[in-house]
């Protein structure tokens, strides 16, 4: 142990704090504290990497692992959060005298809550004037979730969403409280080749 | 003449860019005029280098053998180069479509030929890891064409696993650095005799066999496989099965010729490995519904029989596994595409579902079953001399028999079952505008029948391999087959058509993510135990 | 399946961990072994060669960028290639037929702090400025065309703090990446008609330093645009998809 230099101590020092950090990402759950985990890992490879004398690699590992990962994975996990309804119905099942106390609105902020998403509302003019035939290719084409539309008819609110989403069992489960509230699941059509 | 082998890897890779950025529809025929400038240079390769293979090697830069990267040529690499050349051919003629053109899909095509026949010509080893990083993410996103949820979910599994495998190579291949100081094939192959007892070699060997074993689908990390190509569209499925992964063999060929000299007894254990995949294969297939479900098992099983070939020392097993690729290359891209003809046709996937295919597309049906009576080894087709020349090298050992004979009887269980398709009335089926895609099957289905019966001199003029003790036209041959079939087919009566609980089980299973990645490190710990620790 | 009530699935799952823990230490253990093993046998040839020929050869004094740029161009040039996939396939994924989604959200919360859009604003020319500099002198510094390119993206990437519904134009970008990289093609191509041999400097092997120099800052350059471009493309692809 005579000739452990300083910079070897902290070598070895760094690569255990690496390996601590492997767990921890592996353990933790919550993403937002993963993607300052990666980012701490890539910048601890980084300092090994000018420790053994390789400043390109360094250089690199930095600029890519530090800066631009993190973004794109920020951006992709934000999205995610988010859980977009497309409201069609345009009367007060959602909204009511310009607040957010409809029905409509109860039972899904309850939904995304239990599932912790964002839920955001959109009843863009264009969209909403497509024929309901369309509903299942504007789930599939865009990033809609959900599509809020009144069955005039039958006088129920009918919620449209992918089958191949998991959470659209849960909505229908929440849904059956509801008399006047219908979930329909879009399966993926994919016999084509 | 010698810098052919670079024009190879060159023109695919500009086609392809080329084909992005020009968006004149009439783009889609350069991929035919590159198509056939390859195959003129490669045939004119052939002729000129056919008996001096090693004046094929090209070093980049005339630097130093030991520093610079080479790319050399032998007559395995010029069969698999050929066997490229024929299976894009037939898949651009398949997918061709004289209405539109879908350039992106052309281009990854094009882009992967280039990078395949890359890998079938490098000599030197970080060259093959990236050329097979290269083909991972390039099968990723032509798995993920289709943009169904499936196909993605298809592709990560496909990704995450193979990424983890070609790191595994990569580590073995920094270890061979540390201690050969080049990364040379050839030089390390010369090298090797002195330190192939150290640990660091036989570890690296374990780490690269672990890596090539992810590529290849060999048994207990095969499971991206099924997944993978039974979900592509069916002519990606097809270059899939019949191609891509015999990459993954064709570098188990060349690694293990690196280690000849380091005397590693790897024979008996990629035996019993080939002999497991080929099992379990078999087992998962007879189980399926999914007809390319079923296709991508059988994929796996005859994977594992070729490795029963392979894997062994002696040249004559050896040449009947490597012709087994090329013959399961040919049947199974047949099956493949035949399989997405009448999935179209269908618009069902379900082998149950369809029936009166003889009558409806009798072409079809029968091209597909000149690839059934291929795969399931009838004599006057390609499958039967390749499964013959491994029953006659393993004839010694009663358990190896056994297994062989066990696997040919799944095989032919399965495919009776899946022949039930041909019967029935004839169905209204939409008939989609495809008009080539008869004429990839017809060229399939040709080679097939051509390899079954003109062997002996095919064999003879390429590799120099003597075929004759394999007669197509003796009684036993015939007998031993119907024999197997009558067996196959009492089996599907009586045990499959009735869907017992536990074939219901077998197919329901469906291995997790997180337990493919602990059986990956626990044959990784074998192979360790097995070639480092013991000896 | 059969259900295992819950206790022996704890058990099942702690067995599996110690399992799993064993064999990763077996792992280790076998590669420790394999690490001493390594000392005796450790061949310096490649080592040796490099640092004693390689600037002398290839007109470059950073030997990293020798290997990637002249002794080992074949790699490299597939490496820019794996970017060149990885982009096209992004961008092909997250294509979708409705061309504008913009969707008006009712509810966006999406705001910039002003002290960001302030410290953005200051730091984008200098990150611009020092990602040139580590292009241009990757062969003299460490640096390169690989990492100045990702500097440079980092420093276009500050770019969308400032101005979030930045409009972009990706096919542009993406076409533009792909004449750059037939560009590089056709430049490590053209060794051969200059000097016999593919995949190396354009000028022959007994020409000055300052000329081979020309060379390795033009690949360089080419190579850092096209990494720019690549990541740019890629982050402009997330961020467009679902907006």
């Amino acid at each position: 142990m005579g000739d452990l230099t300083m910079l070897d101590f902290t070598a070895y020092a760094l690569q255990v704090l690496l390996i601590i950090m492997a767990i921890a990402i592996v353990v933790h759950k919550n993403n937002g504290t993963i993607i300052i985990l990666i980012t701490t890992f890539s910048l601890i490879t980084a300092s090994l990497y000018v420790i053994n004398r390789a400043p390109d690699v360094a250089i690199a590992e930095v600029a890519i692992g530090s800066a631009i990962i993190p973004l794109i994975y920020v951006i992709s996990i934000s999205r995610q959060r988010e859980f977009i309804v497309l409201d069609k119905a345009m009367d007060d099942f959602i909204i009511s005298d310009n607040t957010f106390t409809g029905r409509g609105y109860i039972l899904l902020k309850r939904f995304t809550d239990y599932y912790h998403l964002e839920l955001n509302l959109c009843n863009d003019v264009r969209l909403c004037s497509l024929g309901s035939g369309k509903d299942q290719k504007l789930c599939e084409d865009t990033n809609v979730d959900l599509i809020v539309s009144h069955d005039e008819e039958r006088g129920v609110y009918v919620l449209k969403g992918k089958a191949s989403s998991i959470l659209m069992n849960k909505l229908e489960q929440m849904a059956k409280d509801y008399d006047d509230i219908e979930v329909i699941k879009f399966k993926d059509r994919d016999f084509g080749d | 003449m010698a810098f052919f082998s670079v024009l190879l890897i060159i023109i695919p890779v500009f086609t392809a860019l080329v084909i992005y950025l020009y968006k004149h529809s009439a783009v889609k025929y350069l991929t035919f005029i590159a198509q056939l400038a390859m195959t003129i240079l490669a045939v004119l390769y052939y002729r000129e280098f056919s008996d001096q293979w090693a004046s094929t090697l090209i070093v980049f830069g005339d630097w130093d053998l030991r520093i610079g990267i080479s790319l050399i040529n032998d007559e395995i690499s010029m069969s698999f180069i050929f066997l490229t050349l024929f299976s894009f051919w037939m898949v651009l003629i398949y997918t061709f479509d004289t209405r539109q053109s879908n350039r992106t899909f052309l281009f990854f095509l094009m882009f992967l030929q280039g990078v395949f026949l890359g890998l079938l010509q490098t000599y030197d080893l970080f060259n093959m890891f990236v050329f097979l990083e290269l083909t991972t993410i390039l099968v990723t996103i032509l798995i993920a064409f289709k943009k169904s949820g499936d196909s993605f979910r298809a592709a990560v599994y496909y990704i995450l696993l193979n990424a983890s495998g070609v790191l595994v190579f990569l580590i073995g291949v920094i270890i061979m650095y540390n201690v050969f100081g080049t990364i040379n094939v050839g030089v390390i192959g010369e090298a090797i005799d002195s330190v192939g007892e150290a640990t660091s070699v036989r570890f690296a060997y374990v780490l690269m066999m672990a890596g090539i074993a992810v590529k290849s689908a060999l048994f207990p990390v095969f499971s991206w496989l099924p997944k993978a190509h039974g979900v592509a569209q069916s002519a990606i499925s097809a270059l899939l099965s019949g191609l891509i992964v015999k990459g993954g063999l064709y570098m188990f060929i060349r690694i293990n010729q690196m280690f000849s000299g380091a005397n590693l007894e790897s024979g008996e254990f990629f035996f019993y490995v080939g002999a497991a995949t080929a099992v379990v294969g078999v087992l998962f297939a007879v189980s399926q519904k999914d007809i390319k479900q079923i296709l991508a098992y059988h994929t796996v099983s005859q994977i594992g029989i070729v490795m029963m070939g392979l894997s062994s020392p002696d040249f004559d097993t050896f040449y009947g596994g490597l012709l087994h690729i090329f013959n399961h290359a040919l049947f199974k891209s047949l099956l493949f595409l035949g399989a997405g003809v009448i999935i179209k046709a269908y618009r069902t996937k379900y082998v149950s579902d369809m029936r009166g295919v003889f009558k409806t597309m009798p072409a079809v049906s029968i091209f597909m079953i000149v690839g059934m009576l291929s795969i399931t080894g009838a004599p006057l087709f390609n499958g039967f001399i390749s499964k013959t020349i491994i029953k006659y090298s393993i004839e010694d050992s009663t358990l190896k028999s056994w297994i062989l004979f066990g696997v040919n009887i799944g095989t032919a269980t399965s495919f009776i079952k899946m022949s039930q398709i041909f019967f029935g009335p004839r169905r209204m089926t939409l008939r989609l505008y495809a008009p080539f895609d008869r004429i990839a099957l017809m060229g399939f289905a040709f080679a097939c029948v051509i390899l079954g019966n003109f062997y002996i001199p095919i064999s003879d003029g390429f590799f120099g391999v003597e075929l004759s003790y394999i007669s197509v036209f003796n009684f036993d041959a015939f007998f031993d087959y119907f024999v197997a079939l009558a067996i196959g087919f009492l089996i599907y009566y009586f045990i499959i058509k009735k869907d017992y609980r536990p074939i219901r089980m077998i197919r329901e299973y469906k291995p997790s993510f997180q337990s493919a990645n602990f059986v990956f490190i626990m044959f990784v710990v074998v192979m360790s135990v097995y070639f480092v620790l013991i000896p | 399946m059969i259900l295992k009530s819950s206790s022996s699935r704890i058990v099942i799952s702690v067995i599996k961990h110690i399992v799993l823990i064993g064999m990763l230490g077996f792992l280790f253990y076998v590669f420790f072994g394999a690490y001493e093993n390594l000392e005796a046998l450790y061949n310096t040839f490649g080592k040796d060669y490099f640092s004693r020929y390689a600037e002398a050869e290839t007109g470059s004094k950073n030997l990293v960028t020798s290997i990637l740029l002249d002794y080992r161009l074949f790699d490299s040039l597939f490496e820019a290639g794996i970017l060149l996939i990885a982009v096209s396939g992004v961008i092909w994924i997250s294509r979708h037929e409705i061309e504008e989604k913009n969707a008006q959200f009712m509810i966006d919360k999406f705001k910039t702090p002003d002290l960001f859009v302030t410290f953005s604003r200051l730091v984008y020319p200098l990150m611009l400025a020092f990602g040139f500099y580590v292009i241009i002198n990757g062969h003299l510094s460490p640096g390169g065309g690989f990492q100045g390119g990702a500097i440079v993206a980092t420093a276009i990437l500050i770019l969308y703090y400032i101005d979030a519904e930045k409009d972009t134009n990706i096919n542009l970008i993406v076409t533009v990446e792909k004449y750059i990289y037939i560009a590089i093609l056709l430049l490590a191509t053209a060794s051969y008609f200059t000097r016999g041999a593919f995949f190396t400097n354009v000028f022959p092997l007994e020409s000055s330093a300052d000329a081979k120099s020309i060379y390795l800052v033009v690949l360089n350059v080419l190579i850092g645009f096209k990494v720019a471009l690549g990541l740019w493309a890629i982050f402009t692809a997330f961020l467009k998809e679902g907006r």
